[in-house]
């Protein structure tokens, strides 16, 4: 007679035995066991018993096709333009940032001033507050570049003269801002209603009275706003300047994103 | 007999997105699939809806896959989703412990070729004695006597399938086809072949 946990641990071997998974040494110790224990014998003949009703089942067909649809997968039908979506965000950052940049070279003065058209109000307040300081200066003229600048202001809100805008905004935001606007040529071509013309006078008068102004002020004040004053044409070249690089910024930002996003998208590609 | 030599091509051309080389091996192992799931749930529309997710679930995850039998990953990947959908059912708890969970007529009526309809009639009776008796073993010793002795894998892949070592698929083997005899002989003698009945009476 076996002792129980022997009997036991043997018990367990028989499903493998019939299966012939059992080491040679397991398989001898398990056949002694069964020459000797009749529990055993009936038992293992219930296990092959089971183990053939278990084989003895038939297979049913599958009752349809499992292959595998796109749609199953929840992956799209792998057009381009979703199978790289490194690509799309860098094109998107690329586009963005084209965006940003001719932004800035529309509404932003190259010599540092920044300008928006929506905060045209905004800037020709500043310019007023500027004429004042000099007004607080002491020049008697002053006093009519204060009344002239809003006209100027009417001038340039007046919706059947949208050209100006940009031009005015494109100017420092100084006293002699009447001026460069009367003076601009995108002003001039698109001033041709009378209401605009109408201010042109205005705008000159409120220059001589600057310049004239310019003759009273102290040197150092006059050393600063008289490049401003005067420089009309120097500053398109310099906007023509500034708007190259901007240029050129903008390009080499869009090469360096489309790069990025390229050697992105051919990297996962080839994960 | 299916030629299997083009499976690591086919595996790897599946890994890199080829849903049309997958589908040739949904194609070859649908049907062993199938009958897994049939046998884990007793329920010919849990079975299907088990399979699909099965092989949904493998596209996705191929890419993990490392090389090791990929039928025997297949079937890992087709346990988790009869074990999940046996999760379900528990949590649901709508039907009654004592019966058969899922169980219905249509998955018992299986291809009898070439039997007489009495044989055909006493196949089907056997195999619903059967079908019931799977149901009632726990799941993991019903996967382990499914693959082994219904799937025909070897020890090594039942193991694999199931993520666990040779000795415990030795262990839940011995103990699913032992539970499985003693309800097959408690429900029914005069069905069981003549083996059976024989170790019963004795």
């Amino acid at each position: 007679m076996y002792p129980f946990n022997r009997h036991e641990r043997l018990r367990e071997s028989l499903s493998a035995h019939i299966d012939g998974r059992l080491s040679e040494h397991d398989r001898v110790r398990v056949e002694s066991h069964l020459g000797a224990c009749e529990r055993c014998r009936l038992e293992l003949e219930g296990l092959r018993a089971a183990r053939e009703a278990l084989r003895g089942l038939p297979l049913a067909e599958a009752p349809r096709s499992f292959a595998l649809t796109p749609e199953m997968t929840g992956a799209p039908s792998r057009p381009v333009a979703t199978s790289y979506p490194a690509l799309n965000a860098g094109m998107r950052l690329t586009a963005a940032g084209l965006a940003v940049a001719l932004a800035v070279l529309m509404f932003v003065d190259p010599n540092g001033g920044s300008e928006s058209e929506s905060s045209r109000g905004g800037a020709v307040s500043r310019m007023e507050v500027e004429e004042q300081f000099s007004a607080a200066d002491g020049g008697v003229a002053n006093a009519d570049v204060h009344v002239t600048a809003p006209d100027e202001r009417d001038a340039l809100r007046s919706p059947s003269n949208p050209l100006p805008a940009p031009a005015a905004t494109g100017i420092p935001a100084a006293g002699p801002a009447a001026t460069n606007a009367a003076e601009s040529p995108l002003l001039a071509a698109g001033a041709d209603d009378g209401e605009a013309l109408a201010q042109t006078p205005d705008a000159k008068t409120a220059d001589e009275l600057f310049i004239g102004d310019l003759d009273d002020q102290p040197t150092d004040v006059a050393h600063n706003n008289g490049p401003s004053a005067t420089a009309g044409g120097g500053r398109d070249g310099v906007s023509t300047q500034a708007a190259v690089e901007y240029i050129l910024a903008a390009l080499l930002g869009s090469a360096i994103g489309g790069a990025i996003a390229l050697t992105a998208a051919e990297r996962r590609r080839w994960r | 007999m299916d030629n299997y030599q083009d499976e690591p091509e086919l595996v790897a051309r599946s890994q890199r997105g080829d849903l049309t080389a997958f589908n040739r091996l949904v194609e070859r192992y649908q049907t062993s699939l199938y009958n897994f799931s049939l046998r884990m749930l007793g329920s010919p529309q849990a079975a299907e809806d088990a399979t699909q997710e099965a092989f949904i679930s493998a596209f996705r995850a191929v890419r993990s896959f490392k090389g090791e039998a990929f039928k025997a990953w297949l079937f890992r990947i087709a346990s988790n989703a009869c074990y999940d959908e046996l999760r379900r059912r528990k949590s649901r708890a709508a039907q009654s412990l004592d019966e058969p969970q899922g169980s219905d007529e249509r998955g018992l009526d299986l291809p009898g070729r070439g039997l007489s309809p009495e044989e055909r009639a006493e196949q089907d009776a056997l195999g619903r004695l059967i079908q019931a008796a799977l149901l009632q073993i726990p799941a993991d010793q019903r996967a382990a006597v499914v693959l082994c002795d219904v799937q025909g894998l070897d020890y090594a892949e039942v193991a694999a399938a199931m993520n666990v070592s040779l000795g415990t698929v030795k262990s839940r083997i011995f103990r699913g086809r032992t539970q499985l005899r003693r309800l097959l002989i408690q429900s029914g003698g005069e069905l069981l072949p003549d083996r059976l009945r024989q170790v019963s009476e004795g």
